[in-house]
């Protein structure tokens, strides 16, 4: 069963040259649909992402926030116009708060038919040994 | 069918009706309780005067699971997209993305020209080129002026 992506819409507004406010392009953002596994090893996430600029693609890891954006390049051909469109995105974006220690560097993406994979392999919880200074 | 050739601007009539034909067959896929809460996969469509575009987003899928049929004026996109091969003891957290059997029929205000439509998938995005067929294209008819 399919969820409905998020849709949400930022407009900016720009001043024109003679001082009128302009709405500029409206970036329309969409949280594209996921698939999250886990086992041992890893924790492996698939993006439905159709028509992203793969150089677009900015996948990163802070303080525990994954975070995914794609930017949408699907040209048209000339002389055409819109007739009806019910997926029209600029750009996916979405995070998730990762609730396990994941080691980043060892983190792959790839970009294939379409849809996101990132595999996240899980860190080794580190185990230390204490001393004990005798006196 | 509520062709209106007669019309002064017989291009946008003819997409006005196109409209309304396919929110139909939305509905009518919608409530006869298919199983997906949205049809899948979306479609974006494009016009030119004798022309259309359909973009058809279909992430994950291989081509040979796509099957593409054109008849009259509808064209049909069928397949299934397949679950991921899951390794014993894997945990699903979240499972948002569709899989299944699917198929949509867009139907279109003109006859299409079967031979000549083409279609490339490329990141998971199927591009529809369907030109409108000769024999269905209004031809002009010269109107013979009697000999006295």
């Amino acid at each position: 069963m399919t969820r409905n992506p998020e849709e949400t819409k930022t407009t900016e507004e720009t001043q024109s040259a003679s001082g009128q406010n302009l709405p500029a392009k409206r970036e329309r953002i969409l949280s594209p649909s996921v698939n999250v596994y886990e086992n041992e090893k890893e924790a492996r996430f698939v993006f439905d992402m159709p028509g992203v600029q793969e150089q677009s693609l900015e996948i990163g890891i802070d303080k525990g926030i994954l975070s995914v954006e794609g930017r949408v390049d699907l040209p048209i051909p000339t002389g055409f116009q819109k007739e009806f469109r019910e997926q029209e995105t600029d750009l996916y974006r979405r995070r998730f708060h990762l609730n396990k220690p994941i080691d980043a560097e060892k983190a792959q993406a790839v970009y294939t038919k379409g849809q996101l994979v990132l595999t996240l392999p899980k860190s080794e919880p580190q185990k230390k040994k204490i001393n004990i200074q005798m006196t | 069918m509520m062709y209106k050739f007669l019309e002064n601007n017989p291009t946008q009539s003819i997409w006005r009706d196109f409209d309304r034909l396919n929110d139909a067959i939305t509905r009518s896929f919608l409530e006869n309780g298919s199983a997906s809460v949205r049809s899948f996969p979306p479609l974006n469509v494009y016009t030119r005067e004798d022309e259309a575009f359909v973009q058809a987003f279909l992430p994950g899928i291989d081509i040979e699971d796509i099957d593409l049929s054109v008849k009259d004026n509808s064209l049909t996109i069928r397949g299934k997209k397949r679950e991921e091969d899951l390794s014993e003891g894997t945990e699903v957290h979240v499972r948002e993305v569709f899989s299944g059997d699917f198929s949509r029929t867009l139907e279109f205000p003109f006859r299409l020209d079967s031979e000549r439509v083409t279609a490339d998938l490329k990141n998971g995005v199927l591009g529809i080129l369907l030109p409108r067929a000769e024999a269905d294209k209004p031809k002009k008819i010269r109107i013979q002026t009697e000999r006295s």
